[in-house]
Formats: structure tokens, C-alpha cells, sequence
């Protein structure tokens, strides 16, 4: 291959005749195309026609789009005529000037129609397929066509339209990376192979979507996921049969063991951190072609409350935090009941000291417990609603009037006691402490049902309901991992790092729930201290 | 199909009422204070108090109104569910704090009275119990000082008497702690004694029980004494002022103020083999001076001298108590509990209740002093 040293000044300067003949004629073309009906299908049995006649087709195709942009270029050697066509919008015009322009200029003389392969990168290609014209414009391709017919070039110029790499909003972290995932796959999968340099890590490609044609990226640890769990993920995914998948949920949806269940079964994320972390356990992830979500599959229940976060910490502390997330869940599915149970069915269980205290709170207020439970619940859902949808600047605005104008007045009006205001606040919170959204929006839903329970049967509602949740999660799997594991089944081994999280030198297996080939895990980071 | 038919009539059942309904804490009265006394045709007279707070603005509990109502009724129960009919919203006695026995009830069978207590399973089993001089509803129904600041008569008074018990001047007990005491041949109890004052409520000694029936009383400091014989281990606050001579022109300087530290108490049942049941309790105390006026504490044998006088002087309190105990046929340290579990032969051959008064019952107190406060 060439190399090229001296970058050339723009085409422009240099053609401007050129392409002032192409503004000039194609108000021209426009007219005469009225009346002949070529499609460019036809195109390609009339493959030889001339250069002229070729753009003309092309141009019709595009039904003159005024963002088809044609230069022609002059061949120094033999004066022959040199087109190039794309689509102004998509494709990047440094690339077309470095990939292009530049060596052929840099070639000058020297430069035969046929030595083209030689002067251009690889992303250029000799293309005889005439009815593809078309499509590769589309996909922001820059075609070439010289006075040969027989066939045209094609360069790949796509102008890039990704973000930076930044934090992900929903997943932010004290310390550790602040890397996220972005919307394009092959950065996704550099940011993952940056933090597994191994020769193991495996990127398997399928395609979903007989319209879409969406990808999907499998990575894996060869040598620790369990080959049945990949051979049924990959099993799923071949066997969604449908014209569009738009979203990782679509996907998700599709493969998950159970879609009528509240709890997610694969675990999003757009951290890179979390994936690489959870390959070397042995998960799969499922990466998606413009999306930053990443799936991470089998999961277990405890591995929703797991953050990068934990394992920065000293782990006395990451394990208290571990803690409070888990003790977290069941403030936000039970403490509204357990509150309205307690007003209205057991209120011998408060202690003597509280109870003129809540019952004067309580005295004057007209609706029963569940209904007021019920409205504030809504209420703040609501409001979690609209804080999503509105700009951000007004999103203050809105947790002003609120949280404060509403609480403090629905209060003072007396429709709701101040007690309930407490428990629903400290609801609300205690819901957002989960490290994942999707396990968040479960648990918020969850509290409805236990809510109407505790109003019906008080506390032996709440343990009904407690009865059916767990009955629930212990019989779900994720891709035929037990999904409430290591509670059930119990595996003591398995707990080092889901209720609480012991130091790194005492994690020397990988969770058995997930059914790693290798389940030794080197982690003998503190040898200088034995000797 | 079958799914669909399981899943319809399951849903039908929410249709179906419960054989339990909701008891909203905001559409209930809650008594906080109960009295029962016999009235002249036998009847039973309950009286209740039910602090209503009055809302404030900000919510929280502002003022208390005290309302007390009364009930007359064949029986406990009867009586409060014609208190029930009188108070607009359910009533509830679930958050009671203390169960006032007038002394005409007391003196009557008082597991009649308790019954109603011990056989609803949301009573407040952990509500404190005394007998009041004269009649419950004299010390329910007045008005006193401090319940106009505090959250109502049921809280002052339990608060009175748990502020006695924790001076150890009279027992700790509840309606259930009593309960098996109350059915064992081998034990009796005391129960707090209120004495209602013009202002005020004075717990003012000790009502002794004998099976269900009150049968005396001791009064004031006896009360602490009676407290370290049950064998109480410690309690900060049980303290004594004794006097030990007769010496000093000062009436002041005749007294020493201790504080006990450690109550260690020993206690044995012996029968001769002529079947004569003796019964020895020996107390063991480490105290501490919390006011000598006399000063001077340099020597130890001065405080040998008070030790002695002081072992001398709680030795013959104590026995004074067992010999009152003997009197009103109290066992309330359980000499009988002793013989059923040591000395079970003998036990079946007596008659507890006519044999009790005239066992050799003594007592002896050795004092030892361990500290003097901060000045000497």
C-alpha cells in the first residue's frame, strides 16, 4: 500500500467549474426526468450505459434529494472523468477528503483506474452489483464511478454521530470508573475488552429482526461460562422471529424465563465495570447495536443489590451498605402495609409512650388508612412520573411544589396524617436505594398488593403476601439458574457476596448458582502476609 | 380452562366478608387507666379514663382532656361493655397502663376481677396493678396537679408507680406476673398502695396478698425492706435512712443514709425430724453512704461501728416484716414454694395455711459498707 504524506488542499477549490456544470444541470435532469420512468433496477441490466446517464438513474432514484451531492474529478493521466456520489448528510466530508481525495492526488499522474485497489484503505471496495447502489449510499457509503461500467468503488464514510463516554446518570458511582456504555456497539465492546485483556473473552454476533436487522453481541469468558447457559441464551435469541426489535426490552422480553413476573430477570447496566466484573463470574452479556444498555444473564435476585461501589469500600462498610440496600427492599414493599396494618387491625403492638401521640395524629382524618396510603403512594409516583419527563430546570421547581407544598398542605388540610406522610417519604426512598432500575420499579409496584393485604387481613395479610412473594422467587430461573439463590437453594459458601461482601482474599470460588465451568477463583491477593 | 376456573373463584373469595374486621386506631377510645370496685349490692363498678388529646395545628400531642367514665355491671366484663355504650367510639382496653383495685375489691376474691384480663387475648397483660386506699374511682376520677401537664391519669399513675418500684419501695409487678403467683399454694404477692392525697397520688406502701385476697399492709420504708427480702438483686436507686443511735441531742445527727449497691439473699427451709419447719433468710449487703451528718468517716472502725449498727438495725426491721407477714398469713417470700420443692412430704401432710403463722420465720442482715461518696 502507498503512503501518503502530504495531505491535499479540498476539492473544491480546485473543481469549482465542476461543480457548478452539476448545479447548473441538475435543475435540467429534474425537468427531463418528468417523463421517463427509469427505476434503478433497471440499472443493473443496462450496466453499461454511460457514466452520465448512471447519475441521472441515481439521482431519479433519490427523487432529486438536494442532500445527493456529485463531484466529478479529472483524471490527470488520461483526462478521463472520475464521479463521485453520496449522501451529503451522512457521510464525513475529512473522511471523503483523506480516503479519497488525497491519494489520488497524491498518485497525480501515476494514477490508472485500475490501481485504485492499491491506492485506497481498506474500507474501500470493488463493487459490480449495481442494484446494491442504492442500499450503500444509504449506509453513508461514498461511491466511486469511472468511465469503466462494468463496475464502481465504494468507500465507507460514515460520519460519526457518537456521544463521549460518560458516566452513566442512573448508575453513578463515589468512586471507581466513571465509564458508561454509549450507543455504539464496537465502543461498547473496546471499553469491556479494555478491562478484560484476555484471549478468553469471546464476542459472538447474532442478528434479530427480519426488518431490522438489529445486532446482538454475546460476550463470554470461554473458559468460565458454562457452555449449557450460553447454549441456551444463543438458543433464545436465534428463535426470535420478528420484523422489528427496537430495544434491548424487546429482546429482553423475548429470552426471559418468565415475562409475568414483576421481578427482571436479566440484570441492565451501563457500566462496563459491572459487565466485566460479571463476565469473570461467568454471565453472559448481551450487548445491542445502538443502545447503551447492556443484559447480563443468568442473574440472581441478590445480584440487583450489588453496585460497583461496594467493592471500593473497606468491606465492613460495603457490606453494612449491602445491608441497608437489602433491609431497603423490604421497607419499600412493607412499610406502608405494615403501617396500615398496624392503625388498623394492631394497634396494641405500639409502644404506651406512642400511642396518644399517633392516635391524636391519626384522630381527624376522614379516610381509612389504605385509602390515604394509597393516595400518597399514587401521588409520589406520580411526581416521580412527571420529575422524569420535565426539563431540568423546572425538575426543582416540581420537587418543590411536590414534595413540600403538597405534603405540608395536605397535612395542615387534614386529609392525610402527618404519620403517613413520614412512612410514605421514607417509602419512597428506600425504593430509590436500589442499585438497578428495573429492580427499583418491581419493588415500588410490589407494595400495592401487600398495601391492600394489610388492610384486609393486618399483619397475617402482610405474611401471606410474604408467603406468595418468596413461593414466587424461589420457583423462578434465569436461563435454569435458581434465581433466589444462594437462599434457596441454601448455599453458605454462596453469601460471601450477596448479603454481605467479605475482603477479596476470602472470595476464591465463583457463585455457584450461575454453574461456572471454573469455579476456582484466584484471589490470593495478600500471600506477603502468610509468609 | 382450568386455570381460569381456579383463578375466578379465588378471586370470588375477596366478595366473601371476614371473620375479622379492621379496628381503626382513630375510631377507638383507648383506656388507659381502669378501676374496679364492689358496690353496696355487690355489683361491680368500673371506672375508666380515656385521655382525648385535643389536635393542635401542627399536629403531635398538645393537650390532654381527661374523660372518665363509669359503669356498673354484674361482672368486669359486663360492666365495660355498659362503659362501651356510654363512650361514642369502640372502646378498647389493649393500651391500658394500670388496673387500680379499690380496697373493698381487693379484699374480695380479686381473680374474679382479673379474669376478663387473663382470658382476652389483646388485654394488656403488662399493665401495672395496685390497690388504692379507699376507692378506685376516687383516685381515677380526681383531678390532680400533675395530670393536667402530663398525658393523663393513666400515665401519671403508672409513672408513680413505676417510679416506687424503681426506688424499691414497693415490688414489680404486672397482671401477669402475679397471675401464677396468684394460684400458687406456696406464694403470695404484694402489690403497690396508693393512697390518694389532696393533689396527688402517694404510693404509700405495700398491699399484701393472701391467694386472691389482699390481707394487710406495710407501710413507707418498710416497704424498701419488704423489696430486699424478696431478693432483689440491685437497684441504683434503693436507698434507706436509718436511724442507728440514740446518742446525739441533734435528732439529725442520729441517722445515716445508705444506698444499696448488692443484695445478696440466702434463703433456707429447714425441717427437724419432729416435722418443726424453721425458715431462714440471711441478706447480704454491700451499701453505700450517701449522707452521714456526723462527718468523719477516717477510720475504719468507725465505719466497722456503723456497720454494726446498721446490721443491727435492718436485722430487726426484717424481722419485724416476717413477723407481720406471719400475722396476716402472707407467705410472700414463698417458704411454702421451699417445701413443695424440698420438702415435699412434709408439705402434703400440713395444712400451709394454718401452719404458716407458726413457723420459726427469722431473718438476719449483714451490712458491709464499700463506699462513702467523695468526701470522707
Amino acid at each position: 500500500m502507498t503512503f501518503f504524506k502530504k495531505p491535499r488542499k479540498l476539492l473544491e477549490q480546485k473543481n469549482t467549474s465542476n461543480e457548478d456544470k452539476i448545479q447548473e444541470s441538475s435543475p435540467s435532469s429534474q425537468t427531463d426526468s418528468v417523463n421517463t420512468s427509469h427505476s434503478l433496477q433497471d440499472a443493473n441490466s443496462k450496466q453499461n450505459q454511460s457514466i452520465d446517464d448512471l447519475l441521472k438513474d441515481i439521482e431519479k432514484s433519490f427523487s432529486s434529494s438536494e442532500d445527493l451531492m456529485t463531484h466529478w474529478i479529472e483524471m490527470p493521466a488520461d483526462k478521463s472523468r472520475v464521479a463521485l456520489i453520496f449522501l451529503n448528510s451522512i457521510i464525513d466530508k475529512q473522511k471523503l477528503q483523506d480516503l479519497i481525495l488525497n491519494p489520488l492526488f497524491e498518485l497525480d499522474k501515476d494514477i490508472d483506474l485500475h490501481t485504485f485497489e492499491k491506492v485506497i484503505n481498506i474500507d474501500f471496495k470493488q463493487q459490480t452489483d449495481f442494484s446494491k447502489i442504492q442500499e450503500l449510499i444509504l449506509q453513508s457509503y461514498t461511491l466511486i464511478f469511472t468511465k469503466d461500467t462494468t463496475c464502481y468503488y465504494s468507500v465507507f464514510t460514515p460520519v460519526k454521530t457518537e456521544r463521549d463516554i460518560k458516566e452513566p446518570d442512573n448508575e453513578a458511582v463515589i468512586r471507581g470508573s466513571h465509564e458508561g456504555f454509549i450507543e455504539s456497539m464496537s465502543t461498547n465492546i473496546a471499553l469491556i475488552r479494555k478491562r478484560l485483556k484476555s484471549p478468553k473473552l469471546v464476542v459472538k454476533y447474532l442478528q434479530v429482526g427480519k426488518e431490522t436487522h438489529t445486532n446482538v453481541a454475546m460476550l463470554y469468558m470461554s473458559d468460565i461460562a458454562n457452555p449449557d447457559v450460553l447454549h441456551e441464551v444463543e438458543r433464545r435469541i436465534k428463535a426470535i422471529e420478528a420484523d422489528s426489535v427496537m430495544t434491548p426490552g424487546n429482546i429482553e422480553e423475548s429470552i426471559e424465563d418468565k415475562t409475568f413476573s414483576l421481578f427482571p430477570q436479566t440484570l441492565s447496566t451501563e457500566r462496563p465495570d459491572r459487565v466485566a466484573a460479571n463476565l469473570m463470574e461467568g454471565r453472559v452479556a448481551l450487548l445491542y447495536d445502538s443502545s447503551p444498555t447492556v443484559n447480563l444473564a443468568p442473574v440472581n435476585f441478590f445480584v440487583f443489590y450489588q453496585t460497583p461501589d461496594d467493592y471500593n469500600k473497606r468491606w465492613m462498610l460495603g457490606s453494612f451498605y449491602r445491608m441497608i440496600r437489602l433491609f431497603s427492599f423490604y421497607i419499600a414493599i412493607g412499610l406502608p402495609a405494615f403501617y396500615i396494618a398496624i392503625v388498623s387491625f394492631h394497634f396494641e403492638v405500639i409502644p404506651s409512650a406512642l400511642i396518644l401521640l399517633m392516635k391524636s395524629s391519626l384522630e381527624n382524618i376522614p379516610y381509612p388508612p389504605l385509602f390515604e396510603a394509597l393516595v400518597m403512594e399514587l401521588t409520589i409516583e406520580l411526581i416521580r412520573e412527571a420529575a422524569i419527563r420535565l426539563p431540568t430546570r423546572i425538575g426543582s421547581t416540581i420537587a418543590i411544589v411536590g414534595g413540600l407544598v403538597i405534603g405540608d398542605a395536605v397535612v395542615k388540610a387534614g386529609l392525610i396524617s402527618n404519620l403517613m406522610i413520614i412512612v410514605v417519604a421514607t417509602t419512597a426512598i428506600a425504593a430509590y436505594t436500589v442499585p438497578s432500575n428495573e429492580m427499583s420499579l418491581a419493588v415500588r409496584l410490589l407494595r400495592f398488593p401487600f398495601m391492600v393485604a394489610a388492610a384486609t387481613f393486618g399483619f397475617l395479610g402482610i405474611v401471606f403476601g410474604l408467603i406468595l412473594m418468596f413461593f414466587h422467587l424461589c420457583r423462578l430461573y434465569s436461563f435454569g439458574t435458581p434465581y433466589f439463590a444462594p437462599l434457596a437453594p441454601f448455599k453458605i459458601g454462596d453469601l460471601k457476596d450477596t448479603i454481605i461482601r467479605l475482603p477479596f482474599f476470602k472470595m476464591n470460588s465463583r457463585p455457584s448458582d450461575i454453574t461456572p465451568i471454573k469455579k476456582d477463583e484466584d484471589n490470593h491477593t495478600r500471600k506477603w502476609d502468610k509468609s | 380452562m382450568r386455570k381460569a376456573t381456579l383463578l375466578s373463584l379465588f378471586s370470588s373469595l375477596f366478595l366473601l366478608s371476614g371473620c375479622w374486621d379492621q379496628t381503626q386506631l382513630n375510631e377507638t377510645k383507648l383506656v388507659r387507666a381502669a378501676g374496679f370496685d364492689y358496690i353496696k349490692n355487690g355489683k361491680i363498678k368500673n371506672t375508666a379514663s380515656v385521655p382525648q388529646s385535643i389536635n393542635t395545628e401542627a399536629g403531635g400531642v398538645g393537650q390532654v382532656n381527661n374523660q372518665v367514665f363509669y359503669a356498673v355491671g354484674n361482672t368486669a366484663r359486663q360492666s365495660r361493655i355498659k362503659l362501651d355504650r356510654k363512650i361514642s367510639e369502640q372502646v378498647d382496653a389493649s393500651k391500658n397502663l394500670i388496673v387500680i383495685l379499690g380496697e373493698n375489691a381487693a379484699e374480695h376474691d380479686i381473680y374474679h376481677i382479673l379474669d376478663v384480663f387473663y382470658r382476652d387475648p389483646k388485654s394488656a397483660l403488662n399493665a401495672r396493678i395496685a390497690v388504692a386506699k379507699g376507692k378506685a374511682s376516687d383516685v381515677i376520677s380526681s383531678k390532680f396537679e400533675e395530670t393536667e401537664t402530663t398525658v393523663g391519669i393513666g400515665q401519671y399513675l403508672n409513672e408513680s408507680v413505676r417510679s416506687a418500684e424503681k426506688a424499691s419501695i414497693v415490688p414489680t409487678e404486672n397482671i401477669q406476673t402475679i397471675c401464677p403467683v396468684m394460684f400458687d399454694p406456696g406464694q403470695d404477692f404484694g402489690l403497690p398502695y396508693l393512697v390518694p392525697e389532696k393533689n396527688d397520688v402517694s404510693v404509700n406502701g405495700i398491699a399484701i396478698f393472701h391467694g386472691y385476697k389482699m390481707v394487710g399492709k406495710i407501710y413507707g420504708a418498710q416497704g424498701v425492706m419488704y423489696t430486699l427480702l424478696t431478693g432483689k438483686q440491685k437497684h441504683l436507686s434503693m436507698s434507706l435512712t436509718k436511724k442507728i443511735t440514740d446518742k446525739h441531742k441533734d435528732r439529725i445527727l442520729n441517722y445515716v443514709s445508705i444506698k444499696v449497691k448488692k443484695n445478696k439473699r440466702t434463703f433456707n427451709v429447714n425441717v427437724s425430724p419432729d416435722d418443726k419447719i424453721s425458715a431462714h433468710i440471711k441478706l447480704d449487703m454491700k451499701v453505700v453512704i450517701t449522707e452521714y451528718p456526723r462527718d468523719n468517716l477516717t477510720t475504719k472502725k468507725k465505719i466497722q461501728n456503723i456497720e454494726k449498727a446498721l446490721s443491727k438495725r435492718l436485722t430487726k426491721d426484717a424481722n419485724t416484716i416476717l413477723h407481720d407477714l406471719q400475722d396476716m398469713n402472707s407467705d410472700a417470700f414463698g417458704v411454702g414454694r421451699k417445701l413443695i420443692a424440698f420438702h415435699n412430704p412434709t408439705w402434703k401432710k400440713l395444712d400451709w395455711n394454718k401452719e404458716y403463722p407458726n413457723i420459726d420465720y427469722t431473718a438476719s442482715v449483714n451490712v458491709k459498707v464499700i463506699g462513702h461518696g467523695i468526701i470522707e
